[in-house]
């Protein structure tokens, strides 16, 4: 099959984007594994969740719909680390320690925030639910993630998740904290002692974006 | 009065698929992709299959309402804008508690999907939430026309976590007033319940009750639960009253 890469890539990006886990398939079917880089594969199937993330916040696509353009893109990613075990292919960004405060077991927010930062190419560190204090300051000496993300959907965590700041704030003072769920908004965020709030998994690349950002800056602003 | 059973009627599948797809904001049929609609109809048809709505309910005599408290035999509620709102009804007599369960298949299967497919997960969480509200909700239609019946109206339901009645006091009150540990419902010290698809909640009855919820007094604009028609109700688009575990 006389086909570049950059096609074979355009033809991944238009899989997700069209919610197509066939036309994955096919793609990976048609083509030996020398004619497609790993790298190029996984940057093009991240390059179409962010087409649909950026319509769904438009209001083009539904959550369902912006899900399923993910679950297209975690089957390329599997069957790209399965071809070549051990070699990156996407989410080799900054690092991420995302997970659910103590007290709290849901977990479905969660688990798709953490998809769509990894789709967007965070290197994501999921602490899993109903996790303490130590775990995540464990996992943040482990890791030197810039970025500890939060969430409960309950209001009784709140308490524990006020701790986890306050803590993080004193061990790893450089790590930006995002938090999200259904009992928060800015507000109380700011309250807590978090830097940010995501209100939906779609917001959240952005405000990661941003907070990265700010870090990056009050790094450069310090002499020497 | 002791504890009794109520079993709501489980929705026709047709019906579920409807009502999810108002759920996930479509405004119909025609208006959901095939890709999704095949993937809403199996959701549906998992969620029937596995779900088994029990639940329990039990009521006492109102005892005082003063003091932001609605006291009564065994039952406590420390909400000051419910106690302030049954200071505004005429004979203010009952309080009626009830927990209600879809059971743990459908949380077992829904968890072990995650890592497959988070679509699957995330419309199967979305059938067992519109489950649960319409089970809460039969119930209150249940109970209110019984009340009605001995000639006593009805506040609408409210749950712990909710308006300004303590999630983990409100949920220890409950359990221990109802026991639903002998329909398979555990609480945590939190107060997140175990099948997390469980709802908990009570509702006064009195003589006379011109306003149905305290939200008509109430200050707080902002309220994402607030019921008086400026609603913004759930977060992610649900129209429904809420669940105790957030939907």
């Amino acid at each position: 099959m006389d086909v570049t890469d950059s096609e074979l890539c355009q033809a991944l990006e238009d899989a997700v984007c069209a919610r197509d886990a066939g036309a994955v398939e096919r793609v990976f079917a048609s083509v030996d594994d020398a004619a497609i880089r790993s790298e190029d594969a996984g940057r093009a199937l991240s390059n179409g969740v962010e087409k649909v993330r950026l319509r769904y916040r438009d209001g083009q696509v539904s959550i369902p719909e912006f899900l399923l353009s993910i679950d297209v893109f975690r089957q390329g990613v599997r069957r790209l680390r399965a071809r070549e075990p051990g070699t990156p292919v996407v989410g080799q960004g900054a690092g991420v320690v995302i997970g659910v405060v103590e007290g709290d077991t849901h977990d479905m927010g969660k688990n798709i925030v953490a998809a769509v930062l990894e789709a967007s190419g965070y290197r994501v560190f999921d602490a899993g639910r109903d996790v303490s204090r130590k775990v995540f300051l464990d996992m943040l000496a482990e890791t030197h993630a810039p970025l500890l993300a939060l969430s409960t959907l309950m209001s009784a965590p709140l308490e524990k998740m006020r701790e986890i700041i306050e803590w993080t704030r004193g061990l790893h003072p450089g790590v930006k904290i995002l938090v999200g769920g259904a009992p928060l908004d800015e507000r109380i965020a700011r309250a807590l002692g978090a830097d940010g709030y995501a209100e939906n998994a779609v917001a959240a690349p952005d405000e990661v974006a941003r907070l990265l950002g700010q870090a990056r800056r009050a790094d450069e602003a310090i002499p020497g | 009065m002791s504890t009794q059973e109520f079993c709501p009627r489980q929705p026709t599948e047709d019906e579920l698929l409807e009502r999810m797809i108002r759920r996930l904001g479509y405004a119909s049929p025609a208006a959901v992709g095939d890709d999704i609609l095949r993937g809403i109809a199996r959701a549906v048809e998992q969620g029937l299959d596995r779900v088994r709505v029990r639940s329990l309910w039990k009521r006492t005599p109102l005892v005082s309402w003063g003091t932001g408290v609605l006291q009564g035999e065994g039952m406590r509620i420390r909400s000051p804008k419910w106690a302030a709102l049954a200071t505004r009804m005429q004979g203010p007599e009952l309080l009626v508690c009830f927990v209600l369960t879809l059971g743990g298949e459908l949380e077992s299967l829904m968890s072990g999907m995650q890592q497959g497919s988070l679509f699957e997960a995330y419309l199967l969480d979305a059938v067992g939430s519109e489950l649960a509200e319409g089970a809460a909700e039969e119930f209150e239609r249940h109970v209110s026309s019984a009340l009605l019946a001995e000639g006593l109206q009805s506040t609408a339901r409210f749950s712990p976590g909710y308006c300004d009645w303590n999630l983990g006091e409100g949920q220890a009150a409950i359990f221990h007033f109802l026991a639903p540990e002998s329909i398979g419902v555990r609480c945590t010290p939190t107060g997140m319940m175990s099948p997390r698809k469980s709802v908990t909640g009570a509702l006064v009855a009195a003589r006379r009750i011109a306003r149905r919820f305290p939200c008509w007094f109430c200050r707080e604009e902002e309220c994402s639960y607030r019921r008086d028609g400026r609603a913004r109700w759930g977060r992610e688009g649900s129209s429904s009253w809420p669940v105790a575990d957030g939907g």
